[in-house]
């Protein structure tokens, strides 16, 4: 693995630094890791759901397997190509074992791999961007006390120029800001805690929100519904309109993230299926505070209505 | 003559397989939709929009578990959706696991079954039930069905 140089040591020191500073390390109050916590945000995050290995026959499909091996391989087929998920066990030689906790945060947040190269947007750094340095440290220590295995994943397949990775620097000016999500002093507790988990680890946006002809999400039409990524359908608009689920209560919105049951007896289907059993696993107060955050966006019209 | 006796009695059998495909597709959705009524009416009684009635419950329950058996045969050939799901949105992977579409619609009729017995318990206790059918419902709608 790469070479760490003496400017790398210093931007850990500093960050070291800075996270004593602020006490960023210790939700738990005592200086270590919050492991709970960690493994919270990595079901927050659906990590397992992504870099899960592929079922035999076809590689866009999960195997279902145990959720604490996210040994990757299974792919995305997206019009950009055919991108393979990575192994993120803790193993040394394919997964992250060679890692420090920079190097993760680094990647959450900057795209970039230890290497320096740019990592792919269909991993959702720019969600990830926004999650507290103190989840992401947590989510760290909870990764590195998995199973390490040593399980290899094939290089992306992507056309030209897709295939060049110095070309996200361009994507990468234009969407990521670097900015941790910081509560709006105007709305409840409960509301920014529900906008944090959706703009978060949640990565919510990634699907339910449009994106323009170079991959950016619209921000003027957050959660509105877009066309699925792997082009099967349509993901669902999330707002509070008519065409949304402006007829949803709160609690219907909760209740449906419980059970995957909507209020019109529906079952959430699709790639929402995972994202469900991730979100019926959170707490009762996290589900209720996500329907407040939803019920509280600027309502965004799309040409799709929900069915009911 | 003979060749277009022989050619309407083509365009006849065509035309049947035809009105048999859509209306196997018209049957098999009308069921669901039923189901769906009978599962939105158990989603109003645990949220407390409406109160909770065992015996409506159950009677859901035997309802959604009634379907599973006919369900089962309106898949005929040729009458798979497309992802655009202009006319239906049945995955072409039915009738590549028709084995493990099968399974799971009778694991549906089991669910179904304890669903019932389980009505009695109150919404409290029957949350649980309901969720694990919920589980095998999605189980299938996310292997086989075009993403809504």
């Amino acid at each position: 693995m790469h070479r760490r140089n003496a400017a790398f040591f210093a931007a850990v020191l500093i960050s070291s630094a800075a996270t004593a500073a602020f006490g960023q390390t210790s939700p738990n109050g005592v200086g270590k890791p919050n492991l709970q916590n960690g493994r919270y945000m990595y079901t927050a995050g659906g990590c397992a759901s992504c870099h899960a290995a592929p079922a035999s026959a076809k590689c866009d499909e999960p195997k279902a397997a145990d959720d604490l091996k996210p040994v990757g391989g299974r792919c995305l087929k997206t019009d950009f190509g055919t991108f393979y998920v990575p192994n993120i066990t803790p193993d040394k030689t394919v997964g992250l074992g060679g890692w420090t906790e920079q190097d993760f945060i680094t990647s959450m947040t900057q795209g970039t791999s230890p290497s320096g190269d740019n990592l792919y947007p269909a991993f959702p750094y720019a969600s990830y961007q926004r999650m507290k340095r103190s989840d992401l440290v947590d989510l760290w220590a909870f990764l590195k006390t998995l199973e390490p295995i040593a399980s290899t994943v094939p290089d992306h397949d992507l056309s030209f120029p897709y295939n060049i990775r110095s070309g996200l620097s361009v994507w990468k000016g234009l969407y990521l800001d670097g900015k941790i999500f910081t509560p709006d002093p105007s709305k409840s507790a409960q509301i920014n805690r529900g906008a944090y988990l959706v703009e978060g680890p949640g990565h919510c946006g990634e699907c339910h929100t449009p994106r323009d002809t170079l991959g950016g999400i619209i921000g003027a039409k957050k959660l509105g519904g877009a066309p699925d990524p792997e082009g099967k359908g349509f993901t669902p608009n999330i707002t509070p309109d008519k065409t949304g689920i402006g007829s949803w209560s709160e609690k219907d919105i909760s209740f449906s993230l419980q059970t995957g049951f909507t209020p019109s007896g529906d079952i959430m289907g699709g790639a929402m299926a995972k994202v469900q059993q991730n979100m019926a696993k959170l707490t009762k107060d996290d589900r209720d505070a996500i329907a407040a955050y939803l019920k509280s966006i600027p309502p965004v019209e799309s040409q799709h209505s929900k069915k009911k | 003559m003979k060749r277009i006796v022989i050619g309407l009695l083509v365009g006849c059998i065509a035309a049947g397989a035809a009105l048999a495909q859509d209306g196997a597709i018209k049957r098999r959705q009308a069921l669901m939709g039923q189901n769906g009524e009978s599962a939105e009416l158990i989603t109003k009684m645990l949220k407390g929009e409406v109160p909770y009635d065992a015996t409506k419950v159950a009677a859901a329950m035997t309802a959604i578990g009634g379907t599973t058996d006919e369900f089962i045969t309106l898949f005929p050939e040729g009458t798979a959706g497309t992802a655009d799901k202009k006319g239906n949105d049945a995955k072409p992977e039915i009738w590549q696991n028709k084995a493990d579409f099968a399974a799971r619609a009778m694991k549906l009729k089991q669910d179904s079954g304890l669903a019932v017995a389980a009505a009695a318990g109150g919404a409290q206790n029957f949350l649980p039930v309901f969720a694990e059918l919920g589980k095998t419902c999605q189980g299938c709608h996310e292997k086989y069905q075009f993403q809504r």
